[in-house]
């Protein structure tokens, strides 16, 4: 009758009528299953023989090289130099991001006039898209006419050279995107604060503890599952960054801020070598699974009261 | 000191516990509860202030724009960028790219729904050999990054012809497997009793998936539809690989184009941006509250 596992062996045309039955559920996964072989498995399998290859779209020829393209690129300064971009931008962003998101989501999670109102806005910059975020930000950090640099000079300030000089172009970038998706961890937050039991923070109130050491010993430990999520999904997604440098930096100025996407992009659709752009691919793959591993170590383990 | 009849012992006046001043000497508000809606007051118009700053810019004549000392409100408001950047840029068709992205995000998020709904329904309560191993797989896929599958999606798609139209920006998304995780955790909440109810009335799995697991799970159909909507319509990379034609761009990297090539002409960009950003405010003003538990829900299930 059901396909719970039996402790005697089924008859053979038992089996068969049990095949029979479940066989047309198959057809329920089956669609998703084809976009997954389509769009996922092959194209990962494909990317990874492309990178043993010398791929040049317009040459007939494609010729298998084997390690070839990876050795290149350990050879590749500029490579290097892409993925310590990342690795900071990604770093500060998600540091960013974990801080200011829990720090917005303790401010509204009690209730004053206009709380809601204030967490409406706190969300909204996340439904812009990161062109329209690209634009407003970068026009705000223009060195000249930017609003920021304004509003400095209006306390005495000199202007920055928030987005052209080589050694502020990355923090700017994470501040830049810590107002575009801060809204999205605070949500997280929120959720996560609120699934806090209050019997808690009562016995921690009998046993004395002040709002800080109850912050600390209740709060955090139990928002740790929340803060992994935020900080693995925030920086898988951060490692991947493109649009918002594109369109504020262009990867400069002079390659400082060029994340490894970019540089995926210039080999694959610039300058064609579609080989080494899927090499590439695959060792930023392995660079952002290592660190999400490591992140697991540091904040996976459970929480037991 | 009076000496009242209900008093028996003697409090010094030193002592006794300070008499409440009157009403209209106390502070309305102790300073320390003013401390948290103050900050989060400055806190939110800090947020606000760039989405306002494109708006006030976009309403600045351009002569206006290159003028130090910056006003945060235009001193001869008008509404010239708006017209110049709908009606007299023949290339930038930003209607088209408006039209795009918006019929993509709906598309896609069509697809994930039904494409992952079924999936997930399969994978919650359907029985068949290797359902849970194949289940397993495919969240293992999860740790893969977006990034390498780039190039070789773009070659398959290429191979097909597929380059440049609306089916190689859409259909990359059915492979959701998130949709898939999310919905199947949902489906398995729903109790087995209302199923075996059905079934017991006649319903085909078809027919369960129908009247009873879409109607009971619409709170997570529907954050799942928020949430694809959202990120096709601010996608970018996948976009600006899939289309050259600039009529099929959509509106992210048709608003970058933009800026590229216009970038001195700051009110003209920033009315560009506020006309592609302005409907998205007001849809989200009116949902937010379906947004951000949405949101909410994806953390707590994940």
């Amino acid at each position: 009758m059901s396909a719970v596992a039996v402790p005697t062996v089924p008859s053979t045309t038992a089996r068969w009528r049990t095949w029979r039955k479940q066989a047309p559920n198959y057809l329920f996964v089956l669609p998703h299953f084809l976009f997954f072989l389509v769009f996922l498995a092959y194209p990962v399998l494909f990317g990874l023989y492309i990178s043993f290859h010398f791929w040049e779209i317009l040459s007939p020829e494609k010729p298998f090289v084997g390690l070839e393209n990876y050795q290149y690129l350990l050879a590749d300064g500029l490579f290097f130099k892409t993925v310590r971009n990342t690795v900071v931008f990604a770093s500060l962003t998600v540091v960013a991001e974990v801080i200011l998101g829990l720090a917005a989501a303790l401010l509204v999670n009690q209730r004053f006039p206009g709380r809601l109102a204030v967490r409406v806005i706190f969300f909204a910059p996340r439904v812009l898209s990161v062109a329209t975020a690209g634009i407003i930000l970068q026009w705000l950090m223009n060195k000249d006419w930017g609003f920021i640099n304004y509003g400095l000079s209006l306390i005495g300030v000199q202007k920055v050279n928030w987005l052209g000089d080589p050694s502020l172009v990355l923090p700017s970038l994470a501040g830049a995107t810590t107002w575009w998706v801060v809204g999205f961890a605070m949500i997280i937050y929120l959720a996560g604060l609120q699934n806090i039991p209050e019997t808690y923070y009562e016995a921690a109130k009998i046993d004395g503890a002040d709002g800080w050491q109850q912050f600390r010993h209740v709060t955090l430990p139990l928002l740790a599952p929340t803060t992994l999520f935020v900080a693995v999904t925030a920086f898988i997604g951060h490692m991947q960054v493109f649009g918002q440098i594109y369109l504020m930096t262009q990867g400069g100025p002079d390659y400082s801020s060029m994340p490894i996407v970019m540089y995926i992009y210039d080999n694959g659709f610039r300058y064609f070598r579609m080989g080494y752009a899927a090499a590439m691919a695959f060792v930023l793959a392995a660079i952002i699974m290592l660190i999400t591993l490591v992140q697991f170590k540091f904040l996976g383990r459970p929480t037991e009261y | 000191m009076a000496t009242s009849v209900r008093s028996t012992t003697a409090v010094p006046a030193a002592l006794a516990p300070p008499r409440a001043a009157p009403r209209w000497l106390r502070p309305r508000l102790k300073a320390r509860q003013l401390l948290r809606p103050t900050l989060a007051y400055v806190l939110a118009a800090v947020m606000a202030l760039p989405i306002f700053w494109m708006v006030a810019q976009s309403l600045t004549p351009e002569r206006d724009i290159y003028v130090w000392p910056l006003r945060l409100f235009p001193e001869r408001p008008t509404l010239q960028n708006y017209w110049n950047v709908l009606y007299s840029r023949p290339d930038l068709p930003l209607l088209r790219w408006y039209f795009n992205s918006f019929l993509t995000a709906f598309a896609s998020t069509a697809l994930v729904l039904v494409v992952a709904s079924l999936a997930a329904y399969g994978y919650a309560r359907l029985e068949f050999p290797g359902r849970n191993q194949l289940f397993f797989g495919l969240l293992s896929t999860l740790m893969i990054p977006g990034a390498v599958t780039l190039i070789p999606v773009f070659l398959i798609l290429r191979e097909l012809g597929l380059i440049d139209t609306y089916w190689a920006l859409i259909l990359p998304h059915g492979t959701s497997v998130f949709a898939v995780f999310l919905l199947r955790q949902f489906f398995q909440s729903i109790p087995k009793e209302l199923e075996e109810a059905a079934v017991l009335d006649g319903c085909t799995r078809l027919q369960v998936y129908w009247h009873i697991m879409l109607p009971l799970s619409h709170s997570a159909l529907a954050a799942l539809a928020i949430f694809s909507f959202l990120g096709s319509w601010n996608d970018f990379l996948w976009p600006f690989i899939a289309t050259n034609d600039l009529e099929m761009r959509t509106l992210p990297v048709g608003l970058t184009i933009f800026q590229g090539e216009y970038w001195t002409e700051r009110g003209l960009i920033m009315a560009g941006a506020s006309i592609s950003t302005l409907p998205v405010l007001i849809v989200y003003a009116f949902f937010q509250q379906h947004i951000i538990r949405g949101v909410a829900m994806t953390g707590l299930k994940a």
